[in-house]
């Protein structure tokens, strides 16, 4: 038997003429409204139809919630299923249409062979629905059954695209916050990984899982970590950026202050290290904190080039933050006051090629690095068939054309170039944001200071960092303050059997890992 | 609250004080090459290549000089009044070379320096040279070299460096000039250059007394000049010297070497008697690069041409400081050692008039440590 309430889609199922009529007193329900509430407390007393109206009420009759009506072959008893047809698999309820005369409500379990569970309490039938879960009320009104039917919308794992690797695992988080909780388990194997789930979001429950090692993270981490996001307070969150500002110490500051990443790799790794992973629903992007600002210029990467590279790559990294912030305010500096620096060799040439330029260089450089940055900006919306077509007007229009044009030196292009490509070393993308918007305040300096400018921009950004807090952790250790032992991963990567110690920022609870990496002796 | 008053406090300071400085690269005309002369009724005259590059495409674009002058009072003046001659703001601190003509280096160089020193933009390392006539003439002829790609000032710089190089001039420049230029126990040598009708030759070098041009030495004389001033080695400090008289083949005379080591030891001792005595000892490693009268593997043979070279030098080396002597010119610092080694000496005596009657000599070492390639 199949009862429509408000009929929307035949389910195809030939279980449709299968049943009888459906059970008319249903229909009288929405009329009592008022009268189930103040009987709420008391569910032995309502009938099937009276619960699956109370429930329909709190969905505001919303048309994705259908009801089905099942006779028991067994003794003829009616049973309802309610469920949310948007978000359940029908095809894990098909058998329940298809029962033998002697099957019984006690032995679906064995039919459907899926999560099937007996509940007692009725506050929490709407959060079930919503978490994809099938009820099934039964003529005994005082227990219902849930079937966990979640319909599968997961794509499949791979690698992410702004973090991919030469070498390494090229698996990536999913949609699915369980999936992505199996990722990291698949990774650390350790009965000392915790998850604990949390809910933001008073309309949306979006699901957060908080992972730490038991035994590494501080506890007063997690009690802080803890603290922040239980008092969010707002109705919805939809994504992971709202829980990200509003749990994070400074929000008035360029600099990101939780690591964003796909890879779960990357988050192994930060767990072993004592910090604390978020994850969320339906969202591919977990957050790792506390952080400090050379997190953001690691990459799994590191880790599979042989120490040397990877030290001489990091600081590569760490070198084009650097060019990314400075060298157009460097190269404005010097054209517009000091060019007694450029060398005596190369002075007519950047004359020459400065000289009809109409602009003062400040104009000049701003135009271009906007123009970079909207071709960046395009190239990320369009369609990637069209994207190259940008890449490639881009090109001609930058490159070329207006030198032709005399609107923009060559040495500029050279220096915004360099800049762009800078930009894009960095690993983590919030941390490439920052840099490429730090360089506008540093350009200004420049052109109204000259090196001086630059030098008081670099002060009040190394002010900005050293005071900077990332859940309680300095977010610009290991150099402020000094750590010299926690440099080995830092600025530069030692071997591995080097690394015996974790870093000390994080304050995590064993400070030295127990066992040392490389117990062989040369001989 | 606080932090707005300070931030605005900082921002008066920052913004309110009126220093604005900018100097714009391409609204700027730079000085490569300067020249300095006296004019008949005492003026100085400037002469200044400012480089224009021809295409703005390329870099390595053909380069023309546009040579500007002025006169003036004093340097200064004559640069203020060039730049109000010139449309764009006339700048030097991109200078190359800084030329004297010759009678205006026989008058006073530091009058005209001292606009060097004093600007904290001036370019401190550009060379100074001496030119022979007016320097007028060489910052503006057109040598064959300049006609193509390279400004004026650039030319004249790399000659000088390559004369650096093959040590027949001292490399000074308006930095290192300064302390010896004050100095009452030291003088220097500079550049000596000789326009020739298509480039400019860097000829030998120029004698200063104090402020003063007093005399000058040309080629192999400047080459031992720069040798007894101590010079380490060099990218070649290269010498053809005649060893001997006895071929009728001129050119078996002749052994050309390349000196590799150079040590100096100078000696000034004063007897009781307040008799200054001076003496440069020079202990020279050379390396054969041409003999033609080959033979070198015998050990007699490499003794007589060491024996010669030495007897040579040393006859050099005592012409030169005769020279320097009768110039009064102290370029090797006696009076240096003087003030820091004999001080009460040096304070009873007039150094101009003591110098060039000192027991002052020179002698030369030579050994042969190597002799090319074959045997």
């Amino acid at each position: 038997m199949t009862f429509f309430k408000k009929p929307k889609k035949l389910l195809e199922q030939k279980s449709t003429e299968k049943h009888q009529e459906p059970n008319p007193s249903a229909r009288t329900n929405s009329s009592q409204n008022s009268q189930f509430e103040q009987e709420k407390s008391n569910n032995q007393n309502k009938t099937i139809n009276q619960l699956l109206a109370e429930i329909e009420e709190s969905f505001s009759s919303s048309q994705d919630l259908q009801t089905h009506w099942i006779e028991m072959p067994s003794d003829k008893s009616d049973v309802a299923l309610i469920f949310l047809d948007s978000i359940i698999d029908k095809q894990k309820i098909n058998p329940l249409f298809e029962l033998d005369k002697d099957i019984d409500l006690r032995t679906f379990e064995k039919v459907i062979n899926i999560d099937f569970r007996k509940q007692t309490d009725f506050t929490n039938i709407e959060e079930l629905l919503l978490q994809s879960y099938t009820i099934i009320f039964t003529k005994d009104t005082t227990c219902y059954y849930s079937v966990f039917t979640p319909i599968k919308t997961e794509r499949d794992i791979s690698e992410p695209d702004n973090e991919a690797v030469i070498r390494g695992s090229h698996e990536g988080f999913i949609e699915s916050m369980s999936t992505n909780i199996a990722l990291i388990r698949k990774r650390l194997k350790s009965q000392k990984l915790v998850v604990k789930y949390l809910k933001v979001g008073k309309e949306t429950h979006t699901n957060v899982a908080m992972l730490y090692m038991s035994d590494i993270a501080n506890p007063e981490l997690l009690h802080e970590m803890e603290r922040r996001i239980n008092s969010i307070e707002a109705d919805a969150v939809m994504t992971p950026g709202n829980i990200e500002e509003s749990i994070e110490d400074k929000t008035f500051s360029l600099f990101p202050q939780t690591l964003s990443t796909e890879r779960p790799d990357r988050v192994a790794a930060n767990l072993m290290e004592g910090r604390v992973a978020l994850l969320y629903d339906s969202s591919p992007t977990v957050n790792i904190a506390p952080v400090n600002f050379f997190v953001f210029y690691q990459t799994p990467d590191d880790y599979n080039k042989r120490w040397m590279l990877g030290s001489f790559y990091r600081l590569i990294r760490l070198f084009s933050f650097y060019i990314a912030i400075g060298l157009p305010a460097f190269y404005i500096a010097v054209v517009s006051f000091h060019f007694e620096v450029i060398p005596s060799a190369l002075v007519l040439l950047m004359k020459s090629s400065l000289e009809n330029i109409p602009y003062p260089p400040l104009f000049e450089a701003l135009v271009m690095e906007l123009t970079i940055e909207l071709i960046r900006e395009a190239a990320i919306r369009l369609p990637t068939r069209i994207g190259s077509t940008i890449a490639i007007v881009g090109g001609l229009v930058i490159g070329d054309a207006v030198v032709k044009a005399g609107l923009i030196s060559n040495l500029m292009i050279i220096v915004v170039a360099t800049t762009a490509i800078a930009a894009y070393t960095v690993p983590s993308n919030e941390m490439s944001l920052a840099v490429r918007l730090l360089r506008f305040p540093f350009m200004v300096a420049a052109a109204t200071f000259g090196f001086l400018g630059i030098i008081f921009g670099l002060i009040i950004m190394f002010f900005h960092l050293c005071r900077l807090y990332s859940f309680g952790t300095p977010y610009f250790a290991p150099l402020a303050p000094f750590r010299i032992g926690d440099l080995k991963d830092t600025i530069i990567r030692l071997p591995f059997f080097k690394m015996n110690s974790r870093p000390e920022d994080i304050r995590p609870l064993k400070k030295d890992e127990d066992n040392h990496t490389r117990k062989w002796e040369k001989q | 609250m606080i932090l707005k008053k300070l931030l605005l406090f900082f921002s008066c300071l920052v913004l309110l004080s009126g220093c604005w400085d900018q100097a714009q690269l391409n609204e700027s005309k730079l000085i490569r090459a300067a020249g300095f002369d006296y004019t008949k009724d005492g003026k100085i005259k400037t002469t200044a290549a400012v480089p224009q590059a021809m295409s703005a495409d390329t870099g390595t674009g053909k380069v023309f000089n546009e040579i500007f002058s002025a006169k003036g009072n004093t340097a200064r003046q004559s640069r203020i009044r060039l730049d109000r001659k010139v449309s764009e703001r006339v700048e030097a601190s991109k200078n190359l070379i800084v030329v004297f003509g010759e009678e205006a280096a026989k008058k006073d160089i530091y009058h005209i320096l001292d606009v060097f020193y004093r600007d904290p933009k001036s370019a401190l390392n550009a060379r100074i040279a001496v030119a022979k006539g007016k320097a007028s003439d060489v910052i503006s002829a057109r040598f064959e070299e300049t006609k193509s790609s390279i400004g004026i000032g650039k030319y004249l710089s790399e000659s000088i460096r390559a004369a650096e190089g093959a040590s027949t001039v001292p490399a000074e420049n308006i930095q290192t000039v300064c302390p010896v230029m004050f100095d009452p126990g030291q003088d220097f040598a500079l550049p000596y250059l000789v326009p020739k009708k298509n480039a400019v030759s860097v000829n030998g070098i120029a004698i200063f007394h104090g402020y003063e041009m007093v005399g000058k030495m040309h080629g192999a004389e400047a080459v031992v000049f720069t040798l007894l001033t101590g010079k380490q080695k060099t990218i070649s400090m290269s010498l053809t010297k005649k060893i001997s008289d006895k071929h009728k083949d001129k050119i078996l005379n002749y052994a050309s070497i390349k000196v590799k080591r150079n040590k100096r030891t100078f000696n000034v001792n004063v007897s009781p008697d307040d008799k200054i005595s001076a003496h440069i000892k020079l202990n020279m490693k050379v390396v054969i690069t041409e003999y033609p009268g080959d033979n070198l593997t015998s050990k007699k043979k490499i003794q007589n041409i060491e024996n010669a070279l030495t007897k040579s030098l040393t006859k050099d080396a005592n012409i030169i400081i005769k020279k320097l002597q009768d110039m009064n010119s102290d370029t090797f610092g006696v009076g240096r050692k003087l003030i820091a080694f004999h001080n009460p000496t040096w304070k009873k005596l007039d150094w101009n008039k003591e110098y060039p009657n000192i027991d002052y000599t020179a002698s030369v070492k030579v050994k042969v440590i190597g002799h090319g390639i074959i045997e």
